[in-house]
This record gives C-alpha cells, sequence and structure tokens, in this order.
C-alpha cells in the first residue's frame, strides 16, 4: 500500500522520544483505519471519511486535527438531524487507497502545507469528477491560502475556486445558511477572538464541475471540525457548535443530492 | 389397372361407401357364403382324397361361390358427385405492377401467368362454373370480376389479397362456390390479416387452392423493407431507428445513409447476415433540429440491384423541446439518488423531479418546475400523480403513503398506463412494508411479508442479463453509432454493484431480465394493467459511476435508457393509431383515436374534435363515429389522395388546475407516397400462399405444376353433391376370380387323376 510507504517516511522526521512515541501511536492508530474501510463500508450508506496527507507540524501529523472526535461527535448529530444511513464512526483514506472511489465523501483538514504529487493530483482529480465530494476546512491566513491553492491548482489547473454566494444551493438544502458567522477553533475563542493565523474573515469557497455542481467545498479561516470537536465542552459556545453541525450536515446533504 | 379390374379408380374406393342394390342384408349374404362353403365341405367328405387336397378344392370352390353370392347382392359403391351447373371457381388473378417482375424463367409473372391459363384443361365446364376476378386494380377495390384471365387489367398499384379473397367467400352469381383458385405472387400491400380474417378463411368451408408465381428467393435485389420510428423524439436525443432489409444471401455488408433535407445526419456500415435474406437493424443518431423532420433512409451495396426504387423510404419525425418527467420519490439520502439524477442530469429528453426525505419532518425537492409543485409531499391527487410520465419509489416504506395514496400509485400503472420502477433499500421492497400495501397486486414479485423480513443487504455482487433481458435494447451498453459488442461481456466488465436485495418471487408472467451472480433475480418486470411495473433488487449501480473513468459513460447510458424505456411505454392522454406510417396505395387510412382526462378516465364523443390537415396546409375537419369493439375508441377515415405529409390533430376536453397536466392535443403523421406499393416486397409469397392453401383446406402448387389443378379441383372443394351408386357387380376382377378358382380346381383334379 502506497500510504504506508509515505506515512513510515513522514515518522522519521519527529524528534522528541514522546513525540516520537505520540507518532507511532497516530501510525499504528491510522494504520488500523486504512486497512480496516471495506469491513465499515458493508455496514452504512454514509461513511465519514478522512484525507489523510503526509504534512507535519513538527511531530504533529496535521491530518489528525480534531481526530477522532470530530467526526464521532458530528456523526452523531448526523445520525439524529437527519435520516442519512450514516456510521458513528469515520474512516481513514490515502488517495492512493484502493477503497478510495468507494467513498464519495472526503474531508481534509490543515492543507496549507499539503502539496499532492502529480500522480495523487490526477486521482483526486477523477475522484472529483466521477462525483466525489470534498470538504477542506481548519486552514488559516494567507499564506496557508497560498499553500492550498498551489494544491487545488494541481489538481484542477483550469478551474477557478469561486466564492459562494449566499444563497448557494448548499446553504439551503436543509438549513437555511443564508447567513453564516464564522466559527473559530476552540484555542482562538480562549483567546478572545474569531480567527488565528491572521485570518480574520471567513470565507466560504469552492470548486465547481461543468454543470455546475460544487465538488469542493472550501472552510477557509474556519474550524468546524474543532467545534464539533468541542460540542460537548461548556467552555465552547452552542452557538458556534450549532452553526458547525448545520453547515456539516448542509455539505452532506448536498453531496448526497448533487 | 386398378380401375380396369375394379370399374372405378383408387380414391373413388377410399371415399365410397360400399352398398348392395339387391337390398337384402349383407349378414344374409355372409351366411350364405358360409352355407355353400360348409356344403362344399360336406360333399367333399364322403370322398376318399387327402386333408390337404381336401382343403384346396373346398377353398377354390367357396371362393368361386362367393364371388357368385357377392355378384348376386349386386354392389355399388355410394359416392357423393358434383350436381354440374350448380357450382362454381372462383379465379382470383393477380395483376398489380409486381407481376410484371420478369423472374419466371426470363418471362415477366403476368406472361407466365397468362400462359399457363391458356390451357383449356384447366377450366372442366362440366363440373364447375368459372368465374375470374381481378386484384391489383384501382385504389381501395378488393376485386373486380373479369371476362376471362386475358382481360385482367395491368400494373395495378395495390394487391388487395386479403380483402379480395373475403369478398370472394361466399356465393358467386347465386351458384354455391367450390373453391377458390389464386394465382399470383402473392405480395400483398394491405396491412397483414389478423386472427380475424383467418379465423374466417377457416370457417368459410371453401377450400382454396394457391399457385404461386415468380421467384422464391433473392437473387439481386436489395430491399429496405421497414423503418420503424418513434412518433416523435426531443431535440438533442438519441433515435433508434429499426430497420428490416432484405438482401440476397451472400450479401455481406450495405451503407446506410439518413438525410434530413440536404443534411447527412447519419451514415453507418451495416453488417447483414448472410445465411439469411432478411437481417434486422437498429441505427442510432442523434436529431438537434426541433420541427417536423422528413427523414430519407436509403441504402447502397456492392453489386447489381435489379430493383434501385425500394433502396429507400422515407419517415417522419416530430423534433420537440419537450422533455418526460420522472417522479423520483426517496425516503433517505443515497448515494443511488445522487448518481442517477447526476446520469440522466444531461439527457434532454427526460426530468427527474424529486422528492427526498432528508430528516423526519423534511422533504427536499429537486426538479419541480415550480414553488407549489410537491409542496405537500407526495400527491394527494390522482391528477397531479398521472402527470408524470414514470414514477420510481426508493427507499420509502409503504407506510409513508395513506392507503389512497398506494391505491393511485397502484391504478398509475394498472389504468394510467404508467410505468413504476421500485428500487432496493432500508426501506424498500419487503423491508419497506410493500407486500402488505396497495401497491402489492402490481409489482411483478410476491414479496416476503414477515414483519421483520430483513431482505437488503450491503453485499456486492454482479449483474448480468438473462436470455430475455438480452433482448432488451434499454439494457445494451453500447455507444449509439459505435461497434456492437457481446454483451454479456460487456455486463461482465462492470464493477459490482454496492448492494442487493432479495427481491422475492417472480410472479407467473413476470419476466427476469437481470440476475447476480450466483442467479438470483435482480430486475423483474411485468404488465399490470395498461403499464408495466419493475424491481430492481439494488441501489448500488453507483459504483460503476465511481469505479470507472469519469469519461465512461455506460452508468450514464444505463440509466438513460431505463428512465427512457419507463417513460417510452406510458401511454399519453390522447392517443391516435395510425396503421401505416406511409400510405402507398392512395386508399383512406383508418385513423382510431383514444382520449381520457387528466384521470384517465374515458372522454364521451362531445369531448373530442378531430382535424385533418393535408401537404398543402389544408385543414379538413373529420367526423368520428364510435369503434364498437373497443369502449371508448373513435374511428374515422381519412381519405388522403395528394402525396406528401398528412397529420390528424385531436384536442380533448378541458385541463384542470394541475401544474403537470399533460397536453390537451396531440397529433399524429404520416406519409402519403401513391404509386410505390409495389416497388416493395416483391418476392412470391410463397409461406402465405401455402397457409391460405392450409388453413382452407386447400393446396398450393407452384407455376409449374399447375395442370394438376384440375384433379385437385374435383377432389377437394365444397361443392354441392348429390348422392350417386355406381354398380361394381359386374367388375372384371370377380369374373377373373371365379375363372381363375374354377381353372385351379380343374387343373389340380387333372393332376390327381380325379377329374
Amino acid at each position: 500500500m502506497p500510504g504506508i510507504a509515505s506515512i513510515l517516511a513522514s515518522s522519521r522526521s519527529s524528534s522528541s522520544p514522546s513525540g516520537r512515541a505520540a507518532t507511532l501511536v497516530g501510525w499504528v492508530l491510522a494504520i488500523a483505519c486504512l486497512c480496516a474501510p471495506a469491513a465499515r463500508a458493508a455496514d452504512h450508506e454514509f461513511l465519514f471519511a478522512r484525507l489523510f496527507h503526509a504534512t507535519a507540524l513538527g511531530d504533529w501529523p496535521r491530518w489528525q486535527a480534531d481526530w477522532p472526535e470530530a467526526e464521532r461527535h458530528f456523526l452523531h448529530g448526523l445520525d439524529r438531524l437527519t435520516v442519512i444511513d450514516t456510521a458513528r464512526e469515520g474512516i481513514v483514506l490515502d488517495l492512493d487507497d484502493e477503497a478510495l472511489f468507494d467513498h464519495p465523501w472526503l474531508y481534509a483538514v490543515e492543507v496549507g502545507a499539503w502539496l499532492p504529487g502529480e500522480r495523487q493530483a490526477a486521482r483526486l482529480r477523477e475522484y472529483l469528477l466521477r462525483g466525489g465530494f470534498l470538504m477542506i476546512d481548519d486552514f488559516h491566513g494567507e499564506r496557508e491560502w497560498s499553500g492550498f491553492a498551489r494544491a487545488m491548482a494541481r489538481v484542477f489547473p483550469d478551474r477557478p475556486v469561486e466564492d459562494l454566494a449566499a444563497d448557494a444551493e448548499a446553504f439551503a438544502v436543509l438549513y437555511d445558511l443564508r447567513v453564516r458567522e464564522q466559527v473559530p477553533g476552540i484555542r482562538s475563542w480562549l483567546g478572545g477572538r474569531t480567527w488565528e493565523k491572521g485570518g480574520r474573515v471567513a470565507r466560504w469557497r469552492g470548486v465547481r464541475d461543468d454543470a455546475g455542481r460544487l465538488m469542493v467545498a472550501i472552510n477557509f479561516n474556519q474550524d468546524l471540525g474543532d467545534a464539533w470537536e468541542h460540542a460537548d465542552d461548556r467552555r465552547y459556545p452552542e452557538r458556534l457548535t450549532a452553526a458547525a453541525y448545520r453547515l456539516g450536515v448542509n455539505y452532506v446533504i448536498y453531496a448526497m443530492t448533487h | 389397372m386398378f380401375e380396369r379390374l375394379f370399374n372405378q379408380p383408387l380414391h373413388v374406393w377410399r371415399q365410397a361407401t360400399l352398398v348392395f342394390e339387391s337390398g337384402w342384408s349383407p349378414l344374409v349374404l355372409g351366411a350364405a357364403i358360409l352355407a355353400a362353403c360348409s356344403l362344399v365341405v360336406l360333399t367333399l367328405a364322403r370322398h376318399r382324397i387327402s386333408w390337404p387336397r381336401r382343403l384346396l378344392i373346398a377353398v377354390l370352390q367357396g371362393a368361386a361361390l362367393g364371388a357368385l353370392l357377392f355378384m348376386l347382392w349386386r354392389p355399388a359403391l355410394q359416392v357423393e358427385q358434383l350436381r354440374p351447373g350448380e357450382n362454381a371457381v372462383a379465379w382470383l388473378l393477380d395483376g398489380s405492377r409486381s407481376m410484371g417482375t420478369e423472374d419466371v424463367d426470363g418471362q415477366g409473372r403476368r406472361a407466365a401467368m397468362l400462359s399457363a391459363l391458356d390451357d383449356p384443361a384447366l377450366f372442366d365446364a362440366d363440373l364447375f362454373d368459372h368465374r375470374f376476378h381481378a386484384i391489383g386494380g384501382s385504389a381501395g377495390e378488393a376485386a373486380s370480376a373479369i371476362q376471362a384471365p386475358s382481360a385482367l387489367p395491368l400494373d395495378g398499384e395495390g394487391s388487395a389479397l386479403a380483402s379480395g379473397l373475403a369478398s370472394l367467400l361466399g356465393d358467386v352469381d347465386g351458384r354455391g362456390l367450390a373453391a377458390v383458385v389464386v394465382v399470383g405472387d402473392g405480395a400483398g400491400t394491405e396491412p397483414a390479416p389478423d386472427a380475424d380474417w383467418w379465423n374466417a378463411l377457416a370457417t368459410a368451408g371453401v377450400p382454396v387452392h394457391t399457385v404461386g408465381v415468380g421467384r422464391i428467393a433473392r437473387v439481386s435485389d436489395l430491399e429496405l423493407r421497414d423503418v420503424g420510428l418513434p412518433p416523435r423524439a426531443p431535440v438533442g436525443s438519441t433515435v433508434s431507428a429499426r430497420l428490416t432489409i432484405a438482401h440476397p444471401p451472400g450479401t455481406a455488408e450495405v451503407r446506410l445513409r439518413i438525410e434530413r433535407g440536404q443534411t447527412l445526419l447519419h451514415v453507418e456500415d451495416i453488417a447483414l447476415d448472410a445465411a439469411a435474406q432478411t437481417t434486422r437493424h437498429i441505427a442510432r443518431f442523434v436529431v438537434e433540429e426541433p420541427g417536423l423532420a422528413d427523414l430519407r433512409f436509403s441504402l447502397s451495396g456492392d453489386g447489381v440491384d435489379e430493383h434501385p426504387a425500394n433502396d429507400a423510404q422515407h419517415r417522419l419525425l416530430q423534433i420537440d423541446r419537450q422533455r418526460r418527467r420522472v417522479l423520483y420519490v426517496e425516503g433517505e439520502p443515497r448515494w443511488e439518488f445522487k448518481f442517477l439524477r447526476r446520469a440522466v442530469h444531461a439527457d434532454p429528453q427526460l426530468e427527474v423531479v424529486s422528492l427526498l426525505r432528508t430528516s423526519a419532518n423534511k422533504f427536499y425537492r429537486q426538479g419541480v418546475r415550480g414553488a407549489d409543485e410537491l409542496a405537500d409531499g407526495f400527491p394527494r391527487e390522482r391528477a397531479e400523480l398521472f402527470g408524470y410520465d414514470a414514477i420510481i419509489i426508493g427507499s420509502l416504506s409503504a407506510a409513508e403513503l395513506d392507503l389512497n395514496q398506494q391505491a393511485a400509485l397502484r391504478d398509475y400503472v394498472s389504468v394510467r398506463g404508467g410505468s413504476l420502477l421500485m428500487l432496493a433499500g432500508r426501506s424498500a421492497l419487503a423491508d419497506g412494508g410493500w407486500a402488505r400495501s396497495a401497491v402489492a397486486p402490481a409489482l411483478p414479485v410476491t414479496l416476503d411479508t414477515r414483519l421483520a423480513a430483513d431482505t437488503f443487504r450491503r453485499e456486492r455482487t454482479s449483474l448480468m442479463p438473462t436470455r430475455q433481458g438480452l433482448r432488451r435494447d434499454w439494457l445494451s451498453l453500447d455507444e449509439p453509432g459505435g461497434d456492437e459488442r457481446d454483451p454479456r461481456l460487456a455486463w461482465s466488465e462492470l464493477p459490482e454493484v454496492a448492494d442487493r436485495q432479495s427481491v422475492g418471487r417472480p410472479k407467473p408472467g413476470a419476466v427476469v431480465l437481470l440476475e447476480s451472480a450466483d442467479g438470483e433475480p435482480v430486475w423483474v418486470t411485468q404488465r399490470y394493467g395498461l403499464g408495466s411495473s419493475h424491481v430492481f433488487g439494488t441501489s448500488g449501480t453507483w459504483r460503476w459511476q465511481m469505479n470507472l473513468p469519469v469519461g465512461d459513460q455506460r452508468h450514464e447510458r444505463f440509466w438513460s435508457n431505463v428512465l427512457s424505456m419507463l417513460v417510452a411505454e406510458r401511454p399519453d392522454r390522447l392517443r391516435i393509431d395510425v396503421p401505416v406510417a406511409v400510405s402507398r396505395d392512395g386508399s383512406a387510412q383508418t385513423i382510431g383515436v383514444m382520449a381520457r382526462d387528466e384521470r384517465f378516465e374515458m372522454l364521451g364523443r362531445e369531448s373530442v374534435s378531430v382535424m385533418a390537415i393535408g401537404p398543402d396546409g389544408q385543414r379538413l375537419p373529420v367526423e368520428a363515429s364510435a369503434d364498437l369493439d373497443m369502449p371508448g375508441r373513435f374511428v374515422m377515415a381519412v381519405p388522403a389522395q395528394i402525396d406528401g405529409p398528412w397529420a390528424v390533430e385531436v384536442s380533448a376536453g378541458s385541463l384542470g388546475e394541475s401544474p403537470v397536466g399533460a397536453p390537451a392535443t396531440a397529433t399524429a403523421r404520416w406519409l402519403v407516397e401513391t404509386g410505390t406499393a409495389e416497388d416493395f416486397d416483391r418476392l412470391q409469397h410463397r409461406e402465405l400462399l401455402q397457409r391460405i392453401a392450409d388453413v382452407s383446406g386447400g393446396t398450393y402448387l407452384p407455376l409449374e405444376d399447375i395442370d394438376e389443378l384440375p384433379a385437385l379441383l374435383a377432389r377437394q372443394n365444397a361443392a354441392a353433391t348429390r348422392q350417386a351408386r355406381l354398380p361394381v357387380w359386374n367388375m372384371p376382377a370377380l369374373f377373373l376370380l371365379i375363372l381363375l378358382a374354377k381353372a385351379g380346381e380343374w387343373t389340380a383334379r387333372l393332376r390327381w387323376g380325379r377329374l
């Protein structure tokens, strides 16, 4: 499995023993998740697939931001708020994974330093054009935007990333989200801000296919995953958690109807 | 020899009954013969001769005495004999233009026929009166009386063989009809006789002898026999034209051209069935420009074509922007829902109107025409439901619909004539409680009735068409206009579907079209009432789309074909039946109309108006009368004497306020091309002539055997007869028997010295 090779390669960059131990635990869990998707696929209609990418912040793999509590909480909410037959646990997928095309929903975080190789970019492009849907979350500031834009340009050299209008269909499929507010990470919130890394203004952006359907939903300068993860944390406002749930639910409904 | 010995031919002995004109009982004859033989035996017993000799003498003397007694009883053959002057034979001679074909030993069919009929021996006036009639005269004329075969009209534009024969099956000039003789090539230009005609022929009691003229096998004529087209198609859609090509055996390939005016729409090389004389082919082409299209289909091939006039045909096709609307109701968001909508998104003739339950109290509508459409969920009014051209039910439990809605859904199939497709799912089919619903009788399967049926499984499987499924065009995965591949191979290359559901037991009369890798039925269909219902035991075809390259259109093609099939089968509120696409003999077209309101209940004659529109645009009101054989149907005769495109426009009663109501007018079209009927189907129709003879009790003869006809008429006829007795007491065989018996006895006695 090509994905495991990249996992092992990135683990060599860890420096401190505790960091290496945490990284190793993470890798073991990731490998377990990577090996398990086929079994979980048989149980439910909707599986929350998180994209594995081999970028790290020091010792910490970026793809693991808010994992696994974010999707665990979100999926409980999805199950309660809709009639979707959803698994209660998410899975982790690599772009080289054979099972990629059996999971039309993909979620990626911390993509500011992510740059897929040409082959992975081609697979992602194929995945999206066939009908897959990618939700991007939790990256902030112009520097991270530049990094992500470079990745998107590799995937879709000819497709623009556009701002989503307030009345975009994705904001109306279940909940009326024409009015939205910036959903910050918990650290920012506890620091008295709704932004981080200079990302003061929340942006909702996307990439569309030739028929005008949204393939990639980009939540820039926001951290929906944190809002899901800390849904049961009294320090994080329920208002923002609810907004994050509603937006996530809308994206899922949109992905399953367009 | 037989007739010389026994006075009458063998066939007379076979048909006759042996009687005795003496009036004495045959039992007495038998007793007398026994008594005579007994007397002989007693007489011989007194003589001292050996038993073998005694036996020989007894046999010889008994034979002579038996023959004499037999003659004494005056035996005769009782037979049915024709009454001279009281029976007629009707000759039906084909004088149509196809009889000019020169394929009978270098001469034309008509000339060969007249030459054969020039033999007086064919017309035995002692037994029958012979009356002659011609078919292939003026348009609309079934059969016309002629004085003699030589008076046969030339080059008639139509051959009304069926009508001509039907008109003759009765008295001819007040005399009984003993038989009919049809001489011709059997190439009639009327529609094929129906079951009622064949029944009438069989029960008429008059044998029809047929004499076939002309070549049976095709030698050098390529013919575009027929083109089947739908009456309309949406702009940008792919149209399937069913072609029937007649060709000489051994012809490998022909080129097809489809043109609209000066524009070439499609060209294709068609591989023919070299071992046969007829090849059927489906040509697919795209229509881009709206409006009424006069399409010309033409064939060309290598080699000599003795009659190029039949290599081309015209057909009318109405190309419009009207899209068929499919209502798709889903009980939960699923990938199949998403990918089915995506698959048909670009199809110009289809519009999917979907109602999806997203949460416990919310539905998400897509494809609706306004804010009011489906605002209250599944339609509660029949007029609204019946306005859709097909219905798909996904993972929706039956309990989501009340009894009236379930009954309306059932009646959508049986009364409305629409198509219903039910997909698999957690809350679908048996798992959705549909086995106990009002819809269950309409389904093609008997579902599991257990409350916790649990038949839906997220197990992958491959799908394969059954033998019946291979015959369905809509299950073809081939690209229109592309190479035709082995369909089983094409299906085997598809990825497995994501899930499956046991669909239950197919009902009698249902057909399984797709099955799983382990042979379970997956697609089952049946006709129900006026419509059809389908069950598809998977909701996992989305894996085809996600696991095939992005440019691969097989998933899109499958669902486009499925939905196109579903909408094509449903009848319009106004249905107009035009018997032929091209009228070639100038006869009036008998048009049938069925009209219903938005609830698909029959409309009365007063609610329907009909207008005929000629090629010059002239509008002529047409009077329709009720069809006595089919309540709710009206018929009218439209005389169309000018060549070109004709139309019939029907308008029905006013619509209700339903936003999805069907149009209240409908138009049907056909072409008139007089003088071309005899260009097509020019071979001798041996099978038809043989069948006419077999069904009526007659005999088929090729022209070269026509001299057998007099004997045939004498044997096989329905003539009025009388009983006659033919004496046979004086047949030479009896005298010969007596002579031989006595000579044998004398010879034996001479040899024994006991003379």
